[in-house]
């Protein structure tokens, strides 16, 4: 590895397809599978013990590769995802890297194959052992499947893998994030009966339900947000992603669903406002406003928040600043990581990365190379200096 | 009557499926319907014509009377397509009787009022007509049932009559006014972004919030202000919406379609002004970018005065057959009486069979009210005299 550069690794990573297959049907550049193999290699070249796992099934790898000191007194878990979003609509070309004014272009090269290879560059075989001289354990675990909702990482959460600390590598722009809030995906269902739509007093109309239904949930969101607020993630927040109900004109309509986004901060208790809106709809349905409705969740990831004061953020800070010269303040987001399944298992979680996300998913994705370089240099620094007491 | 049932299967086993409804060649269209009413109004002796207001496939037919002098005419009119067959659970073309009940599609919407027309229009019947200077004319027109396609039309071409019936079932009782049928689209336009940062876009599912409620509020003063004696009072209904493609996105467009039924003394303009005012004041404090409240098509509302002397006549003619009152109502749904009330003096909607077993899945018509209407006609033909 030490025989190439940062941006070397960087377009061999990038030359190496990884997308997500739920994004794409081309299978000359779907599937992790490619991206695992490389990683077994590396790994290997790092002289780590490899595991090779399939938490979603075959074709879907995970790569686990594990230092062996002789004594552990704690674990550090760097995760990776394998995968990236799809490339139709791209204006560059996705798996070619360009570099063009001190940027790299490729899919990838943002989120979060930029991450990898600054990782990469920072690790060697010296760098290694001088942690396991210190009793640190060092796990490297590529993940499936994150960007069609963090499915790799919540099956190996779910399985049991885990660390002391672990480190999330997303593009951060080389700070420390320590909070996210959870992402619950709701779907709605009103149930009415449904008629003529020339005597709309003969049905019951979930279209007309609505007129009290939005504004009562704006309404509960907006209590929640009154009573529980986030230092770092500020306060909850509410998408009414889609709203469908009825078909045509003239038809009273007796089905409308919704699909609700709800982003929650970590210190405001989840089911409130599932069963405030239960409540809501009991209502409703008791004043025959509705027949019937439920809300169930569709999906969800959690929300985690690490202390600002716990070692792993701090000695992460001290290495940024020795680096770079400048404070090193955290931040929270309301976009999900990895960190979310892997903070229900690891002791503390960060994540960190060189990179915007802004340039995530988009249609010419590069990442600085001043980046790059920084999240190289960083993570070299605090590969040295990291201690656990 | 035996003959009458006859009739009426011969023109039920005539399929004419409105080919909005159907993609099945074999029972769609109008032209086998037309062919069988060229053949029936020459029976009768009149001066038949095709005409063809939307397309070549598409045929209205006309037959006339010919009296020597004309001192008023009298247009009987009649829509020649059905609605759809799919899902039916009775033959919809090869008709059953049971327990006083013909089925098929068709029976009751509105072949059986063709049937009992028919009946009642005897040749002698047209020449006594014409004798008191009644020019008759009867019409079969196209694409009734997709939104009065073939009426509108004709009308708009200056079809008309000093005094129609428009044949539907009501029950052989008069009805003389209908609610206008409104259909708006509203466009609410904002902006996206992803759904976990909504701040940072304009959610059009968002502004709805407010703009249900409102909407409404215009709705019920508008029904507070204006009722009809017998229509009551304007109805909305909000069919469709749709806005926003899934979880996490912030929707940029909502989409409604309402239909509104409008009684003939609410200005109909008034509902789409308010809405598109609505509309701006939430453009002003940025709920939205922009959107507007657009007539998608409309059917015009009719009110005749319940003394007229149609009205009278008809009323007049049900008491002598029945023996009972003919009270006059008004409708929420359409016919084409709503197109032809524009270019007929007096108007009025009159058929055996209930509106309740229209479109059904075992459509049917009660025969004892396929041989009342034809009696009915029959008194109103021998008596009419404005």
């Amino acid at each position: 590895m030490s025989t190439r550069t940062l941006t070397e690794i960087l377009s061999l990573l990038i030359a190496t397809p990884s997308v997500n297959p739920a994004h794409s049907h081309n299978p000359d550049i779907t599937g992790e599978k490619h991206m695992a193999e490389l990683f077994i290699q590396l790994f290997n070249d790092f002289g780590l013990e490899v595991e090779i796992l399939y938490p979603i099934g075959p074709d879907r790898p995970a790569v686990i590769g594990r230092s062996q000191p002789a004594r552990i007194r704690s674990t550090l878990m760097f995760e990776m995802h394998l995968d990236t979003v799809s490339v139709s609509g791209m204006t560059v070309d996705p798996f070619s890297p360009k570099i063009h004014d001190n940027k790299i272009y490729g899919r990838g090269a943002c989120d979060m194959k930029g991450s990898m290879a600054a990782l990469f560059y920072a690790l060697n075989p010296e760098r290694i052992q001088a942690l396991a001289d210190r009793g640190i354990q060092l796990m490297l675990v590529g993940a499936p499947d994150e960007e069609a909702g963090l499915v790799g990482a919540t099956h190996l959460a779910a399985e049991g893998l885990r660390a002391d600390h672990a480190i999330i590598l997303e593009p951060t722009r080389c700070l420390p994030v320590i909070a996210h809030k959870s992402a619950r995906k709701y779907q709605v269902d009103l149930y009415g009966r449904a008629g003529h739509g020339s005597q709309p007093k003969s049905g019951v109309s979930t279209n007309t339900a609505l007129a009290q239904f939005l504004p009562g949930i704006l309404n509960i969101h907006a209590d929640l947000n009154q009573k529980y607020q986030h230092l770092l993630l500020g306060k909850s927040s509410l998408n009414l992603g889609k709203i469908s109900g009825g078909d045509s004109f003239n038809i009273i309509p007796d089905h409308t669903q919704l699909l609700l986004d709800r982003r929650v901060i970590p210190n405001e208790p989840p089911h409130l406002f599932h069963d405030q809106v239960n409540q809501l709809l009991r209502t409703m349905i008791e004043q025959k406003i509705l027949v019937g409705g439920d809300m169930h969740l569709h999906r969800q990831s959690q929300a985690f928040s690490t202390d600002e004061q716990s070692p792993l953020v701090k000695s992460l800070q001290t290495a940024i600043t020795r680096v770079t010269g400048e404070p090193a303040p955290c931040g929270g987001t309301s976009w999900v990581s990895d960190a979310s399944p892997f903070s229900t298992t690891c002791g503390q979680v960060l994540v960190f990365g060189p990179g915007d996300i802004d340039q995530a998913h988009t249609e010419n994705e590069y990442i600085e190379i001043s980046q790059l370089e920084r999240g190289a240099a960083i993570l070299g620094d605090f590969l040295d200096h990291v201690h656990f007491a | 009557m035996s003959n009458l049932t006859d009739l009426l299967s011969r023109l039920i086993a005539t399929p004419s499926v409105n080919p909005a409804h159907s993609d099945d060649p074999g029972i769609t269209g109008e032209k086998r319907m037309a062919e069988l009413f060229f053949s029936i109004f020459q029976a009768k002796g009149l001066q038949t014509e095709m005409i063809y207001p939307m397309g070549k496939e598409r045929p209205a037919v006309i037959g006339k009377s010919q009296p020597e002098e004309i001192r008023s005419t009298l247009m009987l009119e009649m829509h020649l397509d059905t609605v759809a067959v799919a899902g039916m659970t009775i033959d919809p073309f090869q008709t059953e009787i049971t327990d006083g009940k013909l089925y098929g599609r068709g029976a009751c919407d509105m072949k059986g009022s063709m049937a009992a027309l028919f009946h009642a229009l005897t040749p002698e019947r047209i020449q006594t007509l014409s004798e008191r200077g009644i020019q008759l004319i009867l019409l079969g027109a196209p694409d009734e049932e997709t939104g009065l396609g073939g009426s509108t039309k004709l009308a708009a071409e200056g079809l008309g009559a000093d005094v129609a019936i428009v044949l539907e079932p009501t029950r052989c009782l008069p009805v003389i006014a209908h609610k206008g049928a409104h259909w708006y689209e509203v466009h609410l336009r904002g902006r996206s972004g992803h759904g976990s940062q909504p701040h940072t876009g304009v959610s059009t599912n968002a502004a709805l919030a407010e703009f249900l409620p409102d909407l409404f509020q215009i709705h019920a003063d508008l029904t507070a202000a204006y009722q009809h004696p017998l229509l009551g009072t304007s109805s909305l209904n909000i069919g469709k919406i749709s806005g926003g493609q899934t979880y996490n996105i912030i929707p940029e467009h909502t989409l409604l379609q309402l239909d509104r039924r409008v009684i003939p003394n609410e200005a109909p303009e008034l509902f789409q002004v308010q809405v598109n005012q609505l509309i701006e004041k939430q453009v002003q404090q940025n709920l939205l970018l922009s959107g507007e409240c657009l007539l998608h098509s409309h059917t015009d509302s009719f009110a005749t005065e319940e003394d007229s002397p149609l009205v009278k006549s008809l009323q007049a003619a049900i008491t002598r057959v029945t023996g009972e009152p003919a009270p006059c109502s008004g409708t929420s749904w359409v016919s084409d009486a709503s197109p032809f009330s524009r270019t007929c003096g007096q108007v009025l909607v009159f058929g055996p069979g209930d509106i309740a077993q229209a479109h059904t899945e075992d459509e049917y018509i009660e025969i004892e009210q396929l041989e009342r209407g034809a009696k009915i006609f029959t008194d109103f033909l021998d008596h009419f005299n404005p």
